[in-house]
């Protein structure tokens, strides 16, 4: 039935995306928590579900615990919508909590300048981190003296077990290595460290962008402060946290606006996008040469073979409109038309796990 | 100023937010969340239906199909109207909910409404190119259409992408098309350089800071662009309104079920993101956005040209006026790049989606078209 298979698209679509969307949101607010009480567990973990019960106003803990989950039975998109509640019933009060405090301590504007601090200083840490990464990387191209995790996998530890063969094989006998299917280890150890290098340009890219996205952020938390300067001296105040939270996603996403919009962020985005890209491709090669060794059809050969049968339809649509020239019914609109329709393609039969015919 | 505690005083931050009123609102929250909680876990299937208006499927290939909608008027227009969705969402969208959907409004009015839906594109279609969709699907679709009215020409309809699409049909098949409705569709890709809208043309500027050889590089690698890396960039134009809107605006509507499940039909369509073929997006960002190919009747398709001169039935062009996704100045006053003498131009309140499901849009647009369109029948 088509409509399953719509359904069925929708939702593998839509998982991802709500995973990492829904998981952004708990991280950002657990930072902000943890302004007021950096050592909390919300900073540490971002984990809100454990971080908001430990940071609860006691009295606002009574009422109403976090919902459960959905069915998994529900509806889409039940099951997001009940995760996205949970979240922000656990990330606000962790926020509440951690301003409950503030108030009850110090001055109220203190907080909001710790955020901008911290939000700063975590992305700016994430992106020194993915930095690092790619220069520690960067530094040592035989990722074998590492003890790389890639080395995990079955392929690239088959690869290094018979290194010393295949080396051995490729001096005494040059080509015979190929002729006895050995060549594609030494294949595939390069095309690994090519591999490697793609995605260690892949998270240098990463962190210019993160750097260029934390920026984004504390130039919107400015423009809060700003906005917030401007209703002081309207005589106007912010007298909930919610209105606090719009009032800064209204700003911040102004501020996001036009900072993504610089040259700057334009590069960033074009070389993360090209770095990710090259990033796969190496990681296609690797697989391509796998399936080569191993007599699977590979990526490269069905995509052919579906190029063929789109030029194969192409031609027959050509065919069919010159045959049947389209002639206007010269009767009243049809009731059931279905057989008077051009001929119909049958759909390829799907692969429910991998979307693919 | 005074602040939230009597203690202190802070004449910049105007945070009035007392520890007493901190409980109350955390209070009241929780309670709105469970109560919130409760209703989500009792709606079924039937209550977040979309795009219910019914319809008939009447021809299909591959994974296109071509549904009729029932008329609701005794008498509906001779000429029927064949809507073309983009490509980066699902028709859906314009027949959303009963009470805000295009498609019941075009009905009430008195036009006889078809729709192309485009499906969903897997690896196999990846070589599927803007003439496939414009030469292929949308001709069989229209000979079909005409086959059962037995009309030489019938009206067509499109909408962004699928407005893009549209275009370059009538351009190449005038022969066929009686009237022209396009709907915030981009025509002139680089217009947006000469007049920029604050907040509008993320899209336009980020491919125009890639290379053709990036736009190479993507496609060879992806293939298919997944639904997922679309609704992504869709996402990332407003990045926080998108994080809130699941969170505390959610939670604001929780106790209004007319908005709430406004609010979940809306999900429904936002989160249904087909992949798009990789060599359509090859076209589309090379030719289109980088190369501004269309307005300069430069585009070719299947080997032809498509020029706009030829297009010389009525086109009426609308365009939203809050439009962030399609900077307007790459909508309007395109009507002297047609060959039509009958050019008209309508802008909508609203954004990009807002034209179709926003209540003051959907006041003006669907009466406005099936005016203009009878107009001309």
């Amino acid at each position: 039935m088509a409509a399953n298979d719509d359904e069925m698209y929708a939702s593998a679509s839509a998982e991802r995306l709500y995973g990492w969307w829904l998981d952004f949101f708990p991280r950002l607010f657990g930072a902000a928590a943890a302004a007021g009480d950096k050592s909390s567990s919300a900073a540490a973990g971002g984990k809100p579900s454990s971080a908001g019960a430990s940071n609860k106003p006691s009295s606002a803990a009574a009422d109403g615990e976090p919902p459960s989950p959905a069915d998994a039975s529900a509806p889409f998109p039940i099951a997001p919508m009940m995760q996205a509640l949970k979240l922000t019933q656990d990330a606000l009060t962790t926020l509440a909590g951690s301003y409950f405090r503030t108030l009850m301590a110090s001055k109220p504007g203190d907080e909001v300048r710790a955020f901008d601090e911290l939000v700063h200083t975590q992305m700016a840490g994430v992106a020194d981190k993915m930095f690092g990464f790619g220069q520690a990387f960067a530094g040592h191209p035989d990722f074998a003296a590492m003890g790389s995790t890639w080395f995990a996998s079955p392929w690239a530890a088959i690869g290094e077990a018979l290194k010393p063969l295949t080396l051995n094989l490729e001096r005494t006998y040059g080509g015979l290595a190929d002729a006895f299917g050995l060549a594609p280890l030494i294949e595939l150890d390069e095309a690994r460290r090519d591999m490697l290098l793609a995605v260690m340009a892949h998270r240098r890219a990463q962190a210019e962008y993160f750097d260029v996205a934390a920026g984004a952020v504390s130039q919107g938390i400015e423009a809060t402060m700003s906005r917030l300067a401007e209703m002081g001296a309207r005589g106007e105040s912010v007298d909930t946290v919610l209105a606090l939270v719009r009032l800064w996603a209204k700003t911040t996403d102004a501020a996001m606006h036009r900072a993504m919009q610089s040259p700057r962020a334009l590069q960033a985005s074009a070389d993360l996008l090209r770095a990710a890209a090259k990033s796969r491709q190496q990681q296609q090669r690797m697989v391509e040469i796998a399936s080569e060794a191993l007599h699977i059809p590979t990526r490269t050969e069905v995509d052919e073979a579906y190029r063929e049968i789109q030029e194969l339809k192409r031609e027959v649509r050509r065919l069919r409109k010159a045959i049947t020239v389209p002639e206007p019914a010269t009767t009243a609109v049809a009731t059931e038309t279905t057989s008077k329709a051009p001929p119909r393609a049958r759909r390829p039969r799907q692969n429910k796990r991998t979307g693919t015919a | 100023m005074t602040t939230a505690t009597d203690s202190t005083d802070h004449p910049g931050l105007p945070i009035r937010i007392t520890p007493d009123g901190l409980l109350r609102e955390l209070q009241q929250f929780s309670q709105k969340i469970t109560r919130g909680s409760q209703r989500l876990a009792a709606l079924g299937e039937d209550q977040l239906a979309i795009a219910t208006t019914p319809k008939d499927e009447i021809w299909r290939s591959d994974m296109v199909r071509l549904y009729h909608y029932r008329p609701t008027s005794t008498k509906p227009s001779g000429v029927p109207v064949l809507i073309a969705y983009a490509l980066v969402g699902r028709y859906q969208m314009i027949d959303l909910e009963a009470d805000r959907s295009f498609v019941r409004k075009l009905l009430d009015q008195g036009l006889d409404v078809y729709m192309v839906d485009w499906g969903h594109p897997t690896r196999a279609h990846r070589w599927l190119t803007i003439d496939d969709y414009v030469s292929g699907y949308l001709d069989d679709c229209i000979d079909v259409v005409r086959q059962r009215h037995g009309l030489d020409r019938i009206n067509l309809l499109g909408i962004c992408q699928g407005g893009v699409f549209t275009t370059c049909y009538a351009a190449l098949f005038p022969h066929k098309i009686k009237n022209l409705v396009l709907t915030v569709t981009p025509i002139d890709f680089h217009a947006d350089a000469q007049s920029p809208e604050a907040g509008s043309g993320y899209m336009n500027l980020w491919t125009r800071s890639l290379t053709p050889d990036d736009i190479d590089l993507l496609v060879d690698t992806l293939g298919m662009a997944p639904g997922a890396l679309v609704g992504f960039a869709f996402l990332m134009m407003n990045p926080v309104s998108n994080v809130t809107k699941y969170t505390t605006e959610l939670v604001e509507i929780l106790d209004d079920e007319a908005k709430l499940l406004n609010f979940l039909r809306m999900e429904r369509w936002i989160a249904d993101r087909p992949g798009h073929p990789g060599e359509v997006m090859r076209q589309w960002f090379k030719d289109l956005y980088q190369a501004n190919k269309l307005v300069n009747n430069e585009l070719e398709l299947g080997g032809r040209k498509v020029e706009l001169s030829r297009i010389t039935m009525p086109v009426l062009n609308v365009y939203a006026d809050g439009d962030v996704v399609i900077p307007t100045a790459c909508s309007r006053g395109v009507g002297k790049r047609f060959g039509t003498a009958d050019y008209s131009e309508l802008a909508v309140p609203g954004g990009h989606i807002g034209t179709f499901v926003g209540g003051k849009a959907q006041k003006v647009l669907a009466p406005s078209i099936a005016q203009w369109l009878k107009a001309r029948a």
